[in-house]
């Protein structure tokens, strides 16, 4: 092994050693959390109306889906309207996940604690369970010491449902802790003969939850495998491509071939599913993709002009087929002369028209003030502006003129206009070179701070957590 | 070998290296510390922020988000501000993509900024994401005289028919300003070339670096807000930076019982300098405040800005030092260039 590899492989080794030492470090790094929920939607018949005049006139009904949650859902659902469900994610920063874990230990240890308030003989059940939350809270945020926000609830509509009643007198006949003194409560409601269904309590998501066993309460909040392991790809193809800064590598190739494949694959997806759809499919089957891809679409008679551009379109991909090539060259030969019509007329009228017009303006500037008095200093730069703008065009124009030999005043004016060229360069070099450090920026931060969690800058962990790590 | 002999022949991986730390150390230390450098706005970046502030809230805005993430680092912080600044004015937001990739960046920025801070807006009311079309120009050509054409759905499949911010909107006429933030073809000189310059409408440009030297004969006439590279993102976030502070003190001052002009004036002041305005509150002039809305007042004038609008001016630090970096190689490789052709080592 030669020096050069050893010092690579050296190099290599010891950030695979920080890695594995970060990962212990504080509250670790790379991983995403996301808060999991049920969404539904319902299929409703909605009215449309028009009001353009004034009255209110029905224009018949629009079939489509709406938010189950919603109040065209709650006014015009019926218990026969299709519906669908799926556990809809909600990416979530790791500060809301720390604040929960904490606010759960918080919760833990609560509960365990002595329950010190009071609960009077032959009180109510809803007042006995509102003593023990009160009691529970205030114990908790004792235990948080303002790094978490817990909380404690009563699912009276679980309870409820299981046929406790807030009014039912009860006794509690013994005091220890707070997990003691919550099943003494309910066992003195049993005993009250208002039901003898099982209760439970369920700390997650930084909350105390008390309620019955049929309510299956799970935790929302966690981590998000599959997103954590889009990051730790998103990190080590940044690092790939990189890698091509010490030299040409496979680890480079793999990665840019990927990127190749991918924007691809997703460019077909995209194409399909934005414009074959919804702009060609949409209008000669309206009818069909609105009953099967694409419910909120608008149901309208087929538009059969849009089978010119699906024949166009079809022909290109005769370049695909051995003996159909020539068939492609219709639909290139209209895409090449439509896009030569369309560019010639816009940039006559924008790039060549506008900006002689531009140009052609007075050297002397005039910038007026708020109170309509000249502004001598802006009338005085902008006229300068003016006149180098001029100069400029006239001596870049001798320039690029070579139909007189560049000698003599013609030479000096071309000379001056190479001066202006050189700037323009220049300038143009420096805004690229600016612009590939603001995206070499980008990528370290992303290394920093999503991946590695040395940093913090948009509070996504707290301040607290990036230092952490640090030392 | 000596010194420049050394230098001669360095291996550019060293200088790789050297470019590295001096992008990275940086964002480490400005990530922890959370110190920026102070912007101070160009022209043409106040008057990207001043054709936006000057159109009546409610105004319609047409947003063409041109880009992906290979160029999030120069453009996100540009289409994060000017979501900001619209959802502060109440205008209305139309988003479109001519990249493909581009309607992704559509629900990064709106999300981070709609979903994170101006969570009262309503989709379809307040704004739309209208998603990618293919087409390059052939879009704008067509939606200039027919917007339906190309869009008749949202992204999220809704007909624009049972949208209600769609109503009145049928072609690019209908809107009363453009923004676009584009990192190429199709792009910014195509929203000059087919829907600025034909329709006459006020157009805000945020483009990247390498695009930039293109447009700036766009400005004034064809181009009414233009901003280049990082720098003119940093500009244009500060402006709307110490606007929506303003804005946010102004309602805090006039609910406390302070009228205008007094209030538009204190508001300019504390934007400008948030540490007068626990100062203030001790004078009489404070005196109608009542205490609650003194230390609402204090609390909205010390508050720190969220990171996710510091993101341009945070990387204008990696950019200092840089570019003196890069100034310091030129000069030495010019040191070593003459150094080397006085010895005759090279011609």
């Amino acid at each position: 092994m030669n020096r050069q590899k050893l010092t690579l492989l050296s190099i290599v080794g010891v950030f695979v050693i920080l890695l594995v030492i970060r990962a212990f470090m504080g509250n670790g790094f790379g991983r995403i959390y996301v808060e999991r929920g049920d969404a539904s939607f319902v299929k409703v018949e909605l009215p449309v109306l028009d009001t353009t005049d004034g009255d209110v006139k029905s224009e018949g009904d629009r079939t489509t889906w709406v938010d189950a949650s919603s109040d065209e859902a709650v006014d015009f659902a019926g218990a026969e309207s299709p519906r669908v469900a799926w556990q809809s994610v909600t990416p979530v920063s790791p500060r809301v996940y720390f604040e929960a874990t904490r606010g759960n230990e918080a919760l833990q240890a609560a509960l365990s604690t002595p329950f010190d308030a009071t609960i009077d003989p032959g009180v109510d059940l809803g007042t006995a369970l509102e003593t023990w939350r009160l009691a529970l809270l205030e114990k908790a945020n004792a235990e948080a010491a303002g790094k978490a926000a817990p909380a404690v609830e009563i699912n009276w509509k679980a309870l409820r449902a299981a046929g406790f009643v807030r009014k039912t007198m009860i006794t509690v006949k013994t005091y220890g802790d707070f997990k003691s003194t919550l099943i003494a409560i309910f066992d003195a409601a049993r005993e009250s003969g208002d039901s003898d269904a099982e209760t439970t309590m369920v700390v997650a998501d930084g909350r105390a939850m008390v309620t019955t066993t049929a309510d299956d309460v799970v935790p929302a909040i966690g981590l998000s495998w599959s997103r954590t392991i889009g990051l730790w790809l998103a990190a080590i193809f940044t690092l790939a491509i990189f890698s091509f800064l010490y030299k040409d590598n496979p680890l480079y190739k793999t990665a840019e071939s990927v990127v190749v494949g991918v924007s691809a694959a997703y460019w077909m997806v995209i194409g399909l599913w934005d414009m074959i759809v919804p702009n060609l499919l949409g209008q000669l089957f309206p009818g069909f993709v609105q009953g099967n891809l694409l419910p909120g679409l608008a149901t309208a008679d087929p538009n059969w002009a849009y089978l010119v551009p699906a024949i166009f379109g079809a022909l290109l991909l005769m370049r695909l087929a051995p003996k159909g090539q020539y068939l492609s060259l219709w639909t290139l030969a209209f895409i090449v002369g439509t896009t030569a019509a369309l560019r010639m007329v816009a940039y006559i009228e924008g790039d060549f028209l506008s900006q002689i017009k531009a140009t052609i303006e007075p050297l002397y500037q005039e910038v007026m003030n708020a109170d309509g008095t000249v502004n001598g200093y802006s009338s005085f730069w902008a006229s300068v502006r003016q006149i180098t703008l001029l100069i400029g065009v006239l001596s870049c124009l001798t320039y690029f003129f070579f139909s007189v030999e560049h000698k003599g005043v013609v030479g000096k004016v071309a000379r001056v206009g190479i001066w202006f060229l050189m700037i323009t360069f220049g300038a143009a070099f420096g805004f690229t070179v600016m612009g590939r450090i603001a995206l070499l920026a980008a990528r370290f931060e992303f290394l920093f701070d999503d991946w590695l969690w040395l940093i913090d800058p948009t509070n996504q962990r707290s301040v607290a957590a990036a230092v952490g790590c640090l030392f | 070998m000596n010194l420049i002999d050394r230098m001669a022949n360095l291996d550019r991986r060293w200088i790789f290296l050297m470019m590295g730390l001096a992008v990275g150390i940086p964002i480490i230390v400005i990530g922890i510390t959370g110190k920026t450098l102070p912007e101070e706005p160009t022209p043409l970046a106040q008057a990207a922020f001043d054709v936006l502030n000057d159109l009546d809230p409610g105004s319609r805005i047409l947003m063409a988000w041109d880009f992906d993430p290979a160029s999030e680092g120069e453009l996100g912080p540009m289409a994060t501000s000017f979501i900001r600044q619209c959802a502060q004015k109440g205008h209305r937001m139309y988003f479109i993509a001519l990249w493909p990739v581009g309607a992704q960046m559509i629900r990064s920025s709106t999300s981070r900024v709609i979903g994170g801070y101006y969570p009262d807006l309503v989709y379809g009311k307040d704004w739309v994401d209208l998603g990618f079309k293919a087409g390059n120009e052939a879009v704008i050509k067509t939606i200039v005289t027919d917007f339906d054409q190309y869009f008749p759905t949202d992204a999220r499949g809704t007909s624009v028919d049972a949208i209600p911010m769609m109503e009145g909107i049928s072609s690019l006429a209908d809107f009363d300003a453009l923004v676009n933030a584009s990192a190429g073809y199709p792009g910014s000189k195509e929203w000059v070339l087919y829907a600025a310059t034909p329709l006459k409408k006020p157009l805000v440009i945020g483009c990247t670096g390498v695009q930039a030297p293109q447009m700036y004969p766009y400005v004034p006439n064809q181009v009414q807000g233009l901003l280049g590279a990082i720098k003119g993102a940093a500009e244009y976030e500060s402006i709307v930076n110490k606007w929506v502070r303003s804005e946010q003190l102004l309602d805090a001052l006039e609910s406390g019982g302070i009228t205008e002009p007094a209030s538009s004036e204190l508001a300019a002041r504390f934007a400008a300098n948030p540490t007068e305005a626990s100062t203030w509150t001790t004078e009489a002039a404070a005196a109608a405040m009542s205490p609650e809305a003194k230390t609402k007042l204090i609390e909205i004038a010390s508050a720190p800005i969220p990171g996710i609008f510091l993101e341009a001016q945070r990387r204008m630090g990696p950019q200092l030092v840089a570019h003196l970096l890069m100034i310091g190689l030129i000069i030495a490789g010019n040191i070593v260039f003459f150094a080397t052709r006085r010895r005759g080592g090279s011609q």
